[in-house]
């Protein structure tokens, strides 16, 4: 009698058992891990953004995440803030802007993805510190001439940190004279524009950059001219060519083969009228 | 039986013989295998060809070429022996006509068989660009279609006439001749607004036809490559298609001739003028080949010598001396003997000459697509070569099937030798006319 | 007795009762990881980064709603083209070394199957005398194309920004276009292409040529439209290992090639620079580096070249 009652608490342990792991099994399905890459990059006086990436690693190699939602947090030693939220594109990419009030002298956030049905919970951390990036472009009868100043919040300079000098372009921008310099003990940069520099309107954007910096990201400060050498337009799209689209046909191909065109079709007509007047008569 | 009565009963069209029947069965059958070879070619794409990214151009083209220069022959005889008033003509003008429109009308559908994406023919004519010697082409198909069409039509309408009252006992025949007849009665108005008409058409058939052939080798010669890349092209290709429609027209006549029993009036003097019409052709035809083959092997430009040795000496070298030798140069030195212009003999030699002249326009296409200016690389072995395919070749002999399919029909309705025209030329008019007188 | 027999009765339909609710939910445990395997099971063909076309699982597909590539003003028109731009390419032949990273890449990019790659590398060598080396081909984007002008329907264009692209709806495949390039770069899809499928809701653009190729259709270099879009370099100038292509905008005087950025001007005056078949006057868009101090022992890279090697992807069908 006993040990019958022992098997029927142990049937009931063992059916509460497979109750509880059908659960389990259910909720558990095979969810990737995302890698994210996330960097803190401002444009001074424009915006300050995050640049996101997400991929993901299958046997096949690296992958993109496309259209994943995910949220930015700010953490401070009190609460924790969310500045917004966001989804990237078909390759896994994003820029997040950070609203100017919300950027603190340091910052703590978290980029956190949750809840997503393919992929795994996730959080980012980055940390980074503002940093005050000025520069100016001097134009005048001596030449021109770019000056910038790498201070911190303080105010106290930022020595030998290499700052990129160059002018913004398609996709790379072009080093200035040697690209590179270094910021000397008042943590400036001083930089003689000798070359001529070309673009479609004349007008230019001259940008020093802090790259990639550890604790200050990427910080880009840009300034606008516009003597910028302009070019004429080459392209011979509004022109009448030999290979424009038919609405373009040079107008020897629009006059003559027509005039050709109408005398046959007037022959055409002549010949079937004499063919009518035949059968007429 | 009067000479009247003779004349219409030898050239009014007959129903087929056995010989004509199985004649027209087996071009039927050679059409259909083509067929199912090109729905095979529109279901699985071109590969079904030989044509690769280099000799992406090949036997479809060299077809086509080969079609517009066969169908210059209408222009020739219609148009050119009119206006030099060359009176032989009258028994050929006919077959002439008839060749020439089958001719170009598989002119227009081989090309259209060359094109990746037919379901898209639409878009020449919703979207034509004017810069594009194809939209020349295109145009100058059509007209010359039409146009031919009417120097078929226009000059049998008296013939016409003749049929509807000679076919009285059958009136199905009957009502369809008298509607092509047009109210013809004969009339001295009638006559005059005919004769005028005829002129008019002839007359404008010459600049059609070289325009034909002009446009035709401007599709080669406004590219840049080698062996295609000449100004000679436009008259190159105008001699080449003298040669070819005379050829054809020789060859047409012959048959014509011998099944329906007309060497009365297709007579061994016509073959006579005809071979040395063929003499002067091929004569022509070989000064501009001497230019545009020996004058390049005369310098060493680069591209230009590789392309030439591999004709004269190379890959190509048997095609190029058989069409080059045996289809013009030798028919050129035996057309000299009047013993080679009788009509068995110069049928032979026409039907070389035609042969050659198909494998000629081959020669032309084929050997500078495999001559690109740029190395042949990246891409496997059978790609840098090409010889058509069973696909090809099906549809090749469908395309000249139906080419032949069309001549024989028209001749099954359509008087092969323009009766009223004999009748007028030879004084001989209707006796039961004359006994009512 | 009876009790007994209902006790057992009892027993016997207690225990088979627990048996059947085990066996029940047990079984709906079992189709759950059956149900799982049979999703895993269903298989999609893609194409990963090195050119291999291989099934993945359809759930890690993420079905998405693309307008070709984002970034783009509204008014773009895809027949004229990147406003205020004029794209060309530097090609510096003293680098090249075969390595092929760059066909990998375009064809990858572009799901280009079997012999048609749209960038060639040819060996090259001007005359017995003189060293060969390599140089990539790619269509040339001319000024003055004689592509363009002999197309009958206006299905091959050339832009503002300088791009020639084809749209694939309008071709008519007559082939005049590959009959009138002098570089040999156009292709034809001879056959129904065997690409991997594409995102379901993509619409065709010739902004990215490929997506989908169409049989019976040309095809060639597009100068990569979609990646400038989004502000990258065309896939060959990223994948070359050797930093062989320099790509930028004419009226910018800029070329990159991801490293190094330098005035175009000044590049193709120091070293140079010249362009492929210029006695033709087509007037291209590409110029070439010669191989003045090469970077690597053409010999050394010989190995590299068969005669009728080209980058191919499998088709895993049939």
């Amino acid at each position: 009698m006993k040990t019958v009652q022992h098997i029927k608490w142990f049937n009931t342990i063992i059916l509460l058992i497979v109750f509880a792991g059908s659960f389990i099994v259910n909720a558990q399905e095979e969810k990737q891990s995302l890698s994210i890459g996330l960097t803190y990059h401002k444009n001074v006086g424009v915006e300050s953004f995050l640049k996101i990436s997400t991929s993901f690693k299958d046997e096949n190699g690296w992958q993109n995440a496309s259209k994943v939602p995910f949220e930015v947090v700010k953490i401070t030693q009190e609460e924790e803030i969310s500045l917004g939220t966001g989804m990237t594109d078909l390759s896994g990419r994003a820029k997040f802007v950070i609203p100017t009030d919300k950027v603190g002298l340091e910052n703590s956030i978290e980029l956190r993805i949750t809840d997503h049905p393919v992929y795994e919970d996730t959080a980012e951390p980055l940390d980074f510190k503002e940093v005050d990036l000025k520069a100016k472009l001097n134009v005048s009868t001596d030449g021109k001439q770019i000056t910038a100043t790498l201070l911190d919040m303080e105010g106290n300079p930022i020595v030998d940190e290499g700052l990129k000098v160059q002018v913004k372009r398609l996709i790379k921008g072009l080093p200035i004279g040697d690209g590179v310099y270094y910021t000397d003990e008042t943590g400036m940069v001083v930089v003689d524009i000798e070359e001529d520099y070309h673009s479609f309107d004349g007008n230019l954007i001259f940008e020093v950059v802090l790259e990639e910096h550890d604790e200050f990201g990427t910080v880009r400060s840009q300034m606008h001219a516009d003597f910028g050498i302009a070019g004429t337009d080459l392209s011979t799209y509004d022109k009448r060519t030999l290979w424009s689209p038919a609405g373009k046909t040079p107008l020897f191909f629009l006059i003559f083969p027509n005039i050709v065109l109408l005398g046959i079709l007037g022959i055409f007509v002549y010949l079937i009228r004499n063919l009518i007047k035949i059968s007429k008569s | 039986m009067s000479t009247y009565n003779k004349v219409l009963n030898d050239l009014a069209p007959k129903k087929f013989s056995k010989i004509g029947v199985v004649w027209v069965a087996v071009l039927s059958v050679v059409t259909l295998l083509g067929i199912i070879a090109y729905i095979d070619q529109i279901i699985n794409g071109m590969k079904v060809t030989n044509l690769r990214d280099y000799a992406l151009w090949g036997v479809y083209i060299s077809n086509f070429v080969f079609f517009v220069a066969t169908s210059f022959v209408g222009a020739i005889t219609a148009s050119i022996l009119r206006l030099t008033r060359r009176k032989w003509r009258t028994p050929l003008v006919r077959i002439a006509e008839m060749v020439s429109v089958a001719c170009i009308a598989m002119a227009g559908l081989t090309i259209i068989l060359d094109m990746g994406r037919p379901d898209r023919l639409h878009y020449l004519f919703m979207y034509p660009r004017l810069q594009s010697p194809i939209t020349w082409d295109v145009l100058i198909i059509t007209i010359y279609l039409t146009f031919s069409i009417l120097l078929l039509y226009i000059p049998n309408i008296p013939d016409f006439a003749l049929l509807k009252k000679y076919y009285q006992h059958k009136p199905k025949w009957s009502k369809f001749y008298a509607f092509l007849a047009i109210n013809w009665r004969g009339t001295e108005k009638q006559k005059k607004v005919h004769e005028k008409t005829i002129q008019v058409l002839a007359v404008t058939m010459i600049p059609l036809a070289l325009i034909l052939q002009t446009i035709d080798a401007w599709l080669f010669s406004t590219t840049f490559r080698i062996g295609w890349d000449s100004p000679n092209l436009g008259a190159y290709f105008i001699a080449g298609a003298f040669v070819a429609g005379t050829a054809a027209l020789i060859a047409t006549a012959f048959v014509v001739r011998k099944f329906y029993n007309m060497h009365e009036y297709i007579t061994e003097k016509h073959f006579d003028k005809l071979g040395r019409l063929l003499v002067l052709a091929c004569l022509v035809y070989l000064y501009f080949n001497i230019s545009e083959y020996l004058i390049p092997a005369y310098k060493s430009t680069q591209g230009e010598i590789d392309h030439i040795n591999e004709m004269f000496f190379g890959h190509f070298a048997w095609m190029f001396w058989f069409v080059v030798g045996g289809g013009l140069i030798l028919p050129a030195i035996l057309l000299l003997y009047r013993r080679m212009r009788k009509p068995f003999p110069l049928f032979i030699i026409a039907i070389l000459v035609v042969v050659t002249s198909w494998w000629k326009r081959y020669v032309i296409v084929t050997p500078t697509m495999l001559s690109p200016l740029l190395p042949k690389q990246g891409v496997s072995e059978d790609w840098s070569s090409y010889f058509p395919s069973l696909h090809e070749w099906l549809i090749t002999g469908a395309t000249l099937a139906m080419a032949l399919l069309i001549i024989t029909i028209l001749m099954r309705f359509v008087p092969v030798i323009p009766i009223q025209r004999t009748l007028d030329e030879n004084g001989i008019t209707n006796d039961e006319n004359d006994d009512k007188n | 007795m009876e009790d007994k027999d209902k006790n057992s009765r009892r027993k016997f339909l207690d225990s088979s009762l627990k048996l059947g609710l085990m066996g029940v939910v047990g079984g709906a445990i079992a189709t759950k990881l059956v149900d799982a395997t049979a999703q895993e099971g269903e298989k999609v063909k893609v194409l990963t980064q090195d050119g291999h076309v291989v099934e993945v699982d359809s759930n890690t597909i993420r079905k998405v709603a693309n307008k070709h590539a984002a970034g783009l003003k509204k008014e773009y028109n895809v027949r004229e083209g990147f406003p205020g731009r004029k794209f060309v390419m530097v090609i510096d032949l003293a680098k090249c070394k075969n390595a092929l990273k760059c066909t990998e890449a375009c064809n990858a990019g572009h799901n280009i199957m079997g012999q048609n790659a749209w960038l060639k590398v040819y060996k090259m060598q001007n005359n017995k005398d003189t060293s060969p080396y390599w140089q990539p081909v790619q269509c040339q984007h001319c000024d003055q194309p004689a592509c363009v002008t002999v197309c009958p329907v206006d299905a091959t264009f050339k832009r503002r920004d300088g791009i020639v692209l084809i749209d694939n709806e309008r071709c008519i495949g007559c082939r005049f276009c590959m009959a009138a390039c002098p570089y040999s770069v156009r292709v034809f899809n001879w056959e129904q292409p065997n690409q991997p499928a594409l995102p379901e809701g993509y619409e065709y653009t010739p902004d990215h040529a490929g997506l989908p190729s169409k049989m019976g259709t040309v095809d060639k270099c597009d100068f990569c439209p979609h990646e400038i879009a989004k502000g990258d370099l065309p896939f060959c100038v990223t994948a070359c290992p050797q930093g062989v292509f320099y790509f930028g905008d004419i009226y910018e005087d800029t070329v990159t090639n991801g490293e190094e950025t330098v005035k175009f001007s000044k590049l193709i005056k120091d070293k140079a620079g010249y362009r492929l078949l210029e006695n033709l006057g087509t007037d291209p868009s590409v110029y070439y580096l010669p191989p003045v101090d090469r970077l690597v022992d053409f010999h050394d890279a010989d190995y590299n070249f068969e005669q009728v090697q080209y980058i191919s992807i499998p088709n895993t069908e049939n």
